[in-house]
């Protein structure tokens, strides 16, 4: 049998924390830096130059890599101090603000948001703030406590609830005020009908409903049997999943961050970022020919902006747009070893990559889950890092599939 | 600055041990896991044994994944006694590649025997010990030989030591029956129900119901399933022709995108620049969807998710996986016809065939 040897702890620790803010702030100042500075966009004095500098600057390469991301790790990593009230009410208030003060200063967003289907997504906005807010305001007060050996918020109590009456009862109430919700928003607010289906003139843009938009900005970026099926299917199992891949009782029944950092952060990605943030993409920033607008811009139907999606294979056997890169030597003929590059990263990375994942920095986790768990949940999480990593890939690379086989309707 | 360091003197283990062996592959010298649960060996009881296993017990709290492992500990004055240990383990450790993390016992430091406490010792061997959490119940049930039944609480009070675990008293009392586990939740509507169904007689007859339900459910359902086949197929089938007349030659005189059968017939007539006249579907290959044709911009532009095709209908934008679909077209003396029945997909080499297009 192994023994440790006697492991001291050194009491000097970096202060990460103030390291990661910092890096963070740095990471979000490099685009207002270099686009105000070397590129064509104008400092915010004015309202016409901030509606200028905002669209600029919201570009989906832009505002999820250098905004949304950081700001959503220092969500994470600061969560014990936004949450304090003296911070998130006066962080609220500038939202609100420049939320629906935005309709005041452009006739453009004052269309989108009060368009009867856009209702839901300002509720959706507020109400998963809050929220979140909420949550993570439990998760600090109790992790201090942990931390103090103080009880928890929640306190002993017993976390088993009887069906009957109290699990049925709020479940009635909550029926209850839900359906009365609906049916005065659906006497209130007319129906957003429109014309009967035509077969010349379909809607530009074509939207589907506001819950499904990070579904349609999904399959931008991938094929439609992928984004359609495989991935929504994966969400599903994902979610049905969860419980019985997570054995670890740790926040079972109380808010926590600290103890239970990475499924919560996991939790969060997938669901804010990929889906709620999408959705405000898909709301605000699509526009004609699903192109992208800014908050403040017109949307223009004849403004098309140019560009050209180029295949993995096309990348390493042609190398026809990086200079050094690739070989050079044309597409081969057969189909699959020209599709071979991109097999083999996909292979790789959807099962190579857990492999790698439990022998090295999960594999304290593998070894508590053991190997089915493990590799269900390690799967799953290598595919939802595969949304944003095949969304960079696009922006940087102009990359459209990793697998292109068009003969076989088959393409990743 | 006098330098001070922690000392375990107790160490503890509360309910809710999932005997995942992980403490005692961290310090098998203080934990022992059986079939059941998580002990403390009796020599560890005393803090003169525990003292010098500080490093490992903290590691083994640290590992155990539900944390139960609690200990507690004195600051005492100087350097910690393994400080050197440690970065001779750490040296030991790192050229050998680090690999299992433990076995990097090299420098033959062994934790000295302590003197097994003869009262813990005792204890343990009249304990009775249960891992099962839903219990409700301390743990551990001393079964005590000192005290008589039904002791008087001061008694179990005066011989449970003052530094026992704290939850020695609880089980000493309820090993002398002067406390009563609680049942569990799930134990006691069980019995309930048991002891319902036992007065009632209603055990047996809750079979029939039972049997009758999920008969009439599943009765249901297939009748419902029956009735439902017959929406498989459709009753009626509209199937308008798939050929029809696109006009004359000389209606298309220009390289251009013709537009008039995009309604009727979801099919763009293009003339394209290597004078080639061909049919191309209206339907995107993305999802379905029907593009727009910008002729400005000299491309087909969808506005579901922003797929672009170039006039002669092959895709380079968007997610589009193919190039628009060619319908079949022919003359019919100097008529052009279109026949939607068939497909021609460039990716499969079909547009080559001298169906797909006609020439000018
Ligand atoms: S005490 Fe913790 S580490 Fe030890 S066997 Fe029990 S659960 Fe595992
Ligand atoms: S359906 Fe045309 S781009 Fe998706």
């Amino acid at each position: 049998m192994e023994t440790t040897a006697p492991a001291g702890r050194s009491t000097y620790r970096p202060p990460w924390r103030l390291l990661i803010g910092a890096a963070l702030v740095i990471f979000m100042a490099i685009p207002i830096v270099t686009m105000v500075i070397f590129g064509d966009v104008p400092m915010p004095t004015s309202i016409d130059k901030f509606k200028e500098f905002t669209n600029r600057l919201s570009v989906p390469e832009v505002s999820l890599t250098f905004f949304f991301t950081p700001l959503f790790v220092a969500g994470f990593v600061f969560y014990k101090e936004w949450t304090k009230p003296v911070v998130a009410i006066p962080l609220g208030i500038v939202f609100t603000i420049f939320y629906f003060g935005s309709m005041v200063i452009d006739a453009n967003y004052f269309a989108i948001l009060e368009k009867p289907d856009n209702v839901p997504i300002s509720m959706m906005l507020f109400g998963t703030g809050f929220l979140m807010w909420w949550a993570m305001r439990q998760a600090a007060i109790n992790d201090e406590n942990i931390r103090q050996g103080k009880p928890l918020l929640e306190g002993s109590k017993d976390d088993k609830v009887l069906v009957w009456p109290d699990l049925v009862y709020t479940e009635l109430i909550c029926i209850v005020i839900a359906s009365a919700i609906l049916v005065i928003w659906s006497i209130v607010l007319r129906a957003p009908l429109e014309a009967p289906a035509n077969p010349e003139g379909p809607p530009n843009p074509s939207k589907a409903p506001w819950y499904f938009l990070g579904l349609q900005e999904m399959l931008v970026y991938f094929d439609p049997w992928m984004a359609g099926v495989v991935l929504p299917t994966m969400i599903i199992t994902g979610l049905i999943g969860m419980p019985y891949c997570d054995t670890n009782p740790k926040g079972n029944g109380y808010y926590t961050v600290s103890q239970r950092p990475f499924i919560i952060f996991n939790w969060m990605f997938g669901f804010i970022v990929l889906w709620v943030v999408l959705i405000v993409f898909g709301t605000f920033l699509r526009g004609p020919n699903w192109n992208f607008y800014g908050p403040y811009e017109p949307w223009d139907a004849s403004i098309q902006p140019a560009m050209t999606n180029i295949n993995l294979s096309d990348y390493f056997w042609n190398g026809e747009n990086l200079a050094g890169f690739g070989l050079g030597v044309g597409l081969p003929e057969n189909m699959w070893l020209r599709e071979l590059p991109g097999i083999i990263f996909t292979l790789a990375f959807c099962f190579g990559l857990p492999v790698l994942l439990a022998r090295t920095v999960m594999r304290r986790m593998y070894l508590q889950m053991g190997a089915l768990r493990f590799y269900f949940m390690a799967i799953h999480f290598v595919i939802m890092g595969m949304m944003p990593l095949k969304m960079v890939l696009r922006w940087v690379l102009t990359l459209k599939y990793f697998i292109y086989l068009p003969e076989l309707n088959f393409n990743l | 600055m006098a330098t001070t360091h922690e000392q375990v003197v107790k160490v503890w283990i509360e309910p809710g041990c999932i005997v995942c062996d992980a403490c005692e592959t961290d310090c098998p010298e203080v934990f022992e896991v059986t079939e059941e649960t998580c002990l403390i060996r009796p020599e560890a009881k005393s803090a003169d044994f525990t003292k010098p296993l500080t490093p490992s017990i903290q590691t083994a709290a640290e590992g155990c994944p539900v944390d139960v492992i609690k200990f507690d500990t004195v600051e005492v004055e100087g350097e910690a006694p393994w400080a050197g240990q440690e970065e001779e383990a750490a040296a030991a450790g790192a050229p050998s590649g680090g690999g299992g993390g433990g076995g990097a016992k090299k420098g033959g430091w062994e934790p000295p025997e302590g003197p097994p406490d003869p009262a813990w010792a005792g204890l343990l061997e009249t304990s009775h010990t249960s891992g099962s959490r839903s219990s409700g119940g301390p743990a551990v049930r001393v079964r005590s030989t000192t005290l008589p039944a039904k002791a008087p609480i001061e008694a179990v009070t005066a011989a449970v030591p003052d530094d026992a675990p704290p939850d020695a008293l609880s089980a000493t009392m309820v090993g002398v029956g002067l406390a009563r586990p609680s049942a569990s939740t799930a134990e006691s509507i069980k019995a309930k129900g048991e002891e319902k169904a036992r007065k009632t007689g209603v055990g047996s007859r809750i079979r029939i119901w039972l049997l009758l339900g999920w008969g009439g459910l599943l009765f249901c359902g297939a009748t419902v399933g029956a009735a439902l086949q017959a929406f498989i197929v459709p009753k009626v089938t509209k199937e308008p022709p798939s050929i029809f007349k696109a006009g004359k030659l000389a209606d298309f005189p220009d390289v251009a995108v013709y537009e008039q059968f995009k309604g009727s017939q979801q099919v763009w007539i293009v003339r394209q620049s290597d004078d080639k006249l061909v049919a191309l579907s209206t339907i995107c290959t993305h999802l379905g969807c029907i593009p727009n044709w910008w002729p400005g911009d000299a491309k087909f532009k969808c506005p579901c998710h922003g797929s672009g095709f170039y006039m002669n209908g092959i895709n380079f934008e968007g997610p589009a996986p193919r190039p628009l679909e060619r319908h079949r077209i022919y003359l019919d003396g100097d008529t052009v016809m279109v026949d939607k029945a068939y497909l021609y997909r460039e990716e499969k080499g079909q547009w080559d065939d001298a169906n797909s297009y006609v020439m000018v």
